[in-house]
């Protein structure tokens, strides 16, 4: 009774200092994402905001590609007029089978599945596993850079929170140490798509769990002896980038428990503000 | 000009010619080193109690840190940072205490190192510092893994092509090594990381102090050190305290050309030792 009453409390307070920092429309945006009853308007959000978020990693390879060699071309209809978004992706054939997959997820009724070099164990279902303090960490470093006033921050909030991932996943593990760099850019890349758009900018922190999933997959990877280049890092992290974003049950219980860690268990001083 | 990569290389053709190193070469290094006044004595000093005034010793320090293309591209880049250091710390400073406490207590700080910077020429404690920095070097020739992807990712956030993924890349830097052990300090780590990216665009904004961009995990470690022991001694860890230390720090690690130059040599070459492809990928290939 008295440990309900405490997360009540908590609760209460979390939602108070959040509506005294946060604007009305971000505080909505994070309810709507977290939220079951609200994945039919969140997935039009994703609908936009997946493709944006690939192409900005895809953008990593434009250059090395002629132009016209390989060319895919989408047609996304997205609702909401805030989202700029092109139609057409040339660059490497991985990103451009990613989007044409998200394309007709979105379009059709099913759930989006595709195939890539991803273990399903890499994404857990977490519901009830407890985190470390690295994780609370990252969660608070994701929040951080989802609130940030400035686009460059919050991208040294997300690189920030790659290395206590890292830290999470394997304290010794140098193989985890040797995939961090190459991880970072192509998820700084798809940050910068999402921060733009104050819609988009809260699933900034489904980012630890994207994060996450690729270094473990890189990881396996180096363990097996089969090379990790900067090509092969962006493309795990775009199919991460899909397998979360492009779902938005997934996404929603991403964005779920990251708020359910932050909110409990970081000692970043939010409750106390709000007490003040 | 010398940047990241070109250091590299030198210094990469330097050590792979192996040679042997003896006491004729070691007396040099110490000649050399007792033109530099007040050092001198303790350098002496310390090459002693370290055993370098007996013959050759094993072990990778001397190569890395004693040879004399190390000291020489030191020197190039001391050369080179003299002229602008005392520009740059309460620039950094200032962009510091702005990041982390607001624009009063970045005014503060660098109205405070504007002051001091007569003092620091003729400061003592200088000989205390250059001894700290000495046994952090020699630790450092083992580097664990940790720092040295840090000091990789500082690398990588100094040659960055656009500002925000140098951010990114300097905020995992400092990450990686700010100690995680003590709650007050953890709780410090958003604000540590929002100086540096402030600082990074500070440093980045001109070519010549580009490559100090690589002194951030160093006075990110050595904030963070400093933090642990504040914490560890009940004192309050706020962001004001948070601001001084790693302000302190940072004009620490640039008040003496040869310190800032030696810490960013340092950082090309520790970080370049991980910049290299995963030993099991390349057992493959030569199958």
């Amino acid at each position: 009774m008295y440990q309900y009453e405490l997360e009540t409390l908590d609760r209460e307070l979390e939602s108070e200092f959040e509506s005294a920092v946060l604007g009305e429309s971000d505080r909505a945006y994070e309810y709507e994402y977290e939220s079951e009853e609200f994945l039919p308007l969140l997935a039009p959000i994703l609908k936009a905001a997946a493709p944006m978020a690939i192409q900005a990693i895809g953008g990593l390879f434009r250059r090395r590609r002629r132009r016209g060699q390989r060319e895919f071309e989408m047609e996304y209809e997205t609702p909401l007029n805030e989202f700029e978004l092109e139609g057409e992706y040339e660059g490497d054939p991985f990103i451009g089978n990613l989007l044409r997959g998200l394309g007709s997820a979105f379009g059709g009724d099913g759930e989006f599945e595709y195939e890539f070099e991803q273990h399903p164990e890499a994404l857990p279902e977490f519901e009830t596993a407890p985190a470390s303090e690295y994780e609370v960490m990252a969660e608070h470093l994701a929040h951080m850079a989802a609130n940030s006033q400035s686009e460059a921050e919050a991208e040294a909030f997300i690189g920030a929170l790659i290395p206590m991932v890292a830290r999470g996943l394997s304290a010794a593990a140098p193989v985890i140490s040797r995939v961090v760099p190459q991880v970072i850019r192509p998820l700084a890349q798809a940050g910068r798509a999402l921060l733009q758009n104050p819609q988009t900018r809260p699933l900034v922190r489904t980012f630890p769990t994207i994060a996450r999933s690729s270094m473990a997959t890189l990881a396996q990877r180096v363990a097996k002896g089969q090379p990790v280049n900067a090509r092969v890092a962006a493309r795990t992290v775009a199919g991460n980038v899909a397998q979360v974003l492009g779902n938005p049950r997934r996404a929603s219980a991403v964005m779920k428990r990251s708020r359910q860690i932050h909110s409990r268990q970081c000692t970043c001083g939010a409750r106390k503000r709000a007490r003040v | 000009m010398l940047d990241g990569e070109t250091l590299q290389q030198e210094l990469t053709n330097e050590f792979e010619s192996e040679f042997e190193y003896e006491f004729q070469n070691e007396y040099e290094v110490q000649h050399e080193y007792e033109g530099e006044e007040f050092l001198g004595g303790l350098i002496g000093g310390a090459m002693n109690a370290l055993g370098l005034g007996e013959g050759e010793y094993e072990g990778e320090y001397e190569g890395e840190y004693e040879s004399e293309a190390f000291l020489n591209t030191v020197r190039r880049l001391a050369g080179r940072f003299k002229p602008i250091l005392p520009k740059v710390i309460p620039h950094a400073t200032r962009l510091i205490g702005n990041a982390i406490g607001g624009p009063q207590l970045g005014a503060a700080l660098g109205q405070m190192m504007r002051e001091s910077e007569y003092e620091f020429e003729y400061e003592t404690a200088g000989q205390l510092e250059f001894e700290g920095e000495w046994s952090g070097e020699f630790e450092s020739a083992a580097t664990p893994q940790m720092e040295a992807i840090a000091e990789a990712l500082a690398g990588a956030a100094a040659k960055a092509q656009n500002e925000a993924e140098a951010e990114a890349f300097a905020g995992a830097a400092v990450t990686r090594v700010l100690p995680t052990k003590a709650a007050a300090v953890q709780k410090q780590i958003p604000a540590i990381v929002k100086a540096t990216a402030q600082l990074t665009r500070g440093l980045r904004q001109n070519q010549t102090t580009r490559p100090l961009v690589r002194i951030l995990p160093t006075v990110a470690m050595r904030t963070g050190q400093v933090l642990t022991q504040k914490a560890a001694q009940g004192q309050p860890i706020t962001r004001p305290v948070v601001a001084q230390v790693m302000a302190a720090q940072t004009r620490k690690a640039l008040k003496n050309p040869m310190t800032a130059a030696r810490i960013v040599a340092s950082s090309a070459k520790v970080g370049q030792k991980v910049t290299q492809p995963a030993p099991a990928a390349r057992k493959k290939v030569r199958g």
